[in-house]
């Protein structure tokens, strides 16, 4: 198999992941993740083409391009202090007298107003259920840092949704 | 996993359950791709073309008095107040320039030439010619056609009002004795003076200036300081006159660097020099203004070496005094209504010569030129003429003088 159909393959594959992985990290803007989904693989193709021979190697390559185009995305529009337009959100659908749905959208709520990497951490950590050392190896920290940002996470995301912080005896 | 973490990832998956991406991923990814290898074949474009560029702007031979952009951007151009035209020559003196980077081309394959009144007589070995400023009206006024040897004027002067040439023509390589003559370059008719000893001639040591009446004729022989001065109808006698009364004790003049007429021709001036040994060792050069009328104003520089004398327009002159080739020479600007000079000034120049607007001009090294003062009255006498203006041209060539 060629780079081409290789890529195509993976692609094909994994880009349903990778794009709901973009707009969890984007705030489920929808064209945000587009773009960040686009720019992580014609990154991957253009840059580390070989990977996509080896087959499973290129995934986390791609991941760590795009966790990081998200935060840097996200910094880049906190500095700017401009929000893209609600309009082009997904919306969550909500029915509304559900409990279970209020609690999901209210700690969606509180996760996207985590900082981009302390968000970026908790998605990993629990969505996708990485290692802590292949989080790291994303965030290009090492393990420690990133189990203090998903600590911090926490405590930030209970303040937020009104649960105190549960103490280990 | 506590409760949270667990919400939290049931919140997440639920959140993401149902959604697609909506759009071709893979075509999109394919017109990015192409966007980002456009983009990056027209940043290696810009950056060949600008490097280029930049090698040809400064791989670009100097724009000088020989490259032909400086006729078209006229960066020889120096801009002097006053109006008139610089005449620069290049090392080698065959190529004249104007400032303004047009090329006297007539000038080329001359030996040399005299400027006088804004006409122009050049010579090289088939003969002398005159003609215009521009090298328009060329004429041929003195072939040299004499057997087969090459003949060479070896000094000419130009009467102040470009009329009358005086000249003497020898034989080269070694120019010996020959006919002094006066040319009248209107009417061509040429009136013999005398003939020179051969053993007082050397070619370019040899002073020649005409008065603009053609009455009198300066020649002296640089080198040895010999009797050789031609004055008519001034006569040597009274130069030699005026010198002893500059230096009294000082005896004849031994050395003859430089001399000339003023331009209305009522003035001569000649720069005289010191013995190089002898019972005149020691004194000091001087410059001998004869006037009309008789009177005598003399002047003597305090640098003991040699100098040279120039005339400027409304009676101004400069002095330039020196030692050889050292790059400290004085210049001095005097006039003989009250025989006053302006402070002297040190620096190393190439040469100086007034403009037509009667400011002198030094040239330094690093061709820069500077404005000496005009010797005003007031400004003889105040700190103002130390003040000069700088300009810098671009020429390689050396400063010849001032055409009209």
């Amino acid at each position: 198999m060629d780079t081409r159909a290789a890529f195509e393959e993976f692609v094909r594959g994994q880009s349903t992941h990778l794009f709901r992985l973009a707009l969890v990290l984007c705030g489920w803007h929808s064209a945000e993740a587009q773009d960040l989904l686009q720019i992580a693989l014609e990154r991957a193709y253009s840059r580390r083409w070989l990977l996509f021979r080896e087959g499973g190697a290129a995934e986390p390559y791609v991941r760590r391009v795009l966790v990081n185009a998200a935060i840097d995305r996200r910094r880049g529009l906190q500095r700017r202090a401009e929000q893209p337009l609600g309009a082009t959100a997904v919306h969550l659908t909500v029915d509304a007298g559900t409990g279970q749905i209020e609690d999901r959208d209210l700690l969606l709520r509180a996760l996207r107003c985590l900082p981009p990497r302390q968000r970026a951490v908790l998605v990993m950590r629990y969505w996708e259920d990485l290692p802590d050392s292949q989080i790291a190896a994303a965030l290009n920290c090492n393990v420690a840092t990133v189990r203090s940002q998903a600590s911090r996470a926490l405590v930030r995301l209970r303040q937020l949704t009104g649960k105190p912080p549960v103490r280990d005896i | 996993m506590s409760d949270l973490e667990e919400r939290l990832r049931k919140a997440i998956d639920d959140s993401v359950a149902d959604i697609e991406p909506d759009f071709d991923v893979m075509e999109a990814v394919r017109r990015r791709h192409r966007r980002r290898v456009r983009r990056f074949a027209a940043v290696c474009a810009a950056s060949v073309a600008v490097i280029l560029v930049a090698v040809v702007l400064l791989g670009a031979p100097r724009i000088g008095p020989g490259h032909p952009a400086s006729r078209r951007t006229g960066l020889l151009a120096p801009g002097f107040p006053g109006g008139g035209r610089l005449l620069i020559a290049d090392g080698q003196g065959l190529d004249w320039y104007y400032p303004d980077g047009r090329v006297v081309r007539i000038a080329r394959g001359f030996n040399n030439a005299d400027l006088a009144a804004g006409r122009l007589v050049a010579w090289n070995k088939t003969g002398a010619y005159v003609m215009n400023l521009d090298g328009s009206r060329r004429r041929l006024v003195l072939p040299f056609t004499r057997g087969k040897q090459n003949h060479v004027i070896g000094v000419s002067g130009l009467s102040p009002d470009g009329t009358r040439l005086a000249y003497y023509v020898g034989t080269d390589p070694v120019v010996t004795g020959d006919t002094l003559w006066v040319l009248d370059l209107a009417t061509g008719q040429r009136s013999r003076l005398g003939r020179v000893s051969s053993a007082e001639w050397r070619d370019n040591r040899t002073i020649l200036a005409s008065s603009a009446d053609g009455k009198a004729v300066l020649l002296i022989n640089a080198e040895t300081g010999s009797r050789t001065v031609y004055l008519r109808p001034i006569s040597d006698r009274l130069l030699v006159r005026a010198y002893q009364r500059a230096q009294p004790g000082a005896g004849r003049p031994v050395s003859w660097y430089d001399g000339g007429f003023s331009g209305s021709g009522s003035s001569a001036a000649f720069a005289v020099g010191l013995a190089a040994a002898g019972p005149y060792f020691g004194k000091r050069p001087a410059v001998v203004v004869m006037l009309g009328g008789g009177r005598v104003v003399t002047y003597s520089p305090p640098t003991p070496q040699q100098f040279t004398f120039a005339w400027g327009p409304g009676g101004l002159f400069l002095i330039q005094t020196g030692a050889g080739d050292s790059p400290d020479w004085n210049s001095y600007v005097g006039t003989i209504q009250n025989d006053r000079l302006a402070r002297p000034i040190r620096f190393g120049m190439d040469g100086a010569f007034f403009n037509p607007a009667g400011n002198a001009m030094a040239f330094l090294d690093g061709n820069v030129v500077t404005f000496l003062p005009t010797p005003r009255p007031a400004c003889l006498h105040t700190a103002r003429c130390l003040h000069f203006p700088q300009k810098t041209l671009t020429n390689e060539g050396t400063p010849l003088a001032w055409a009209p």
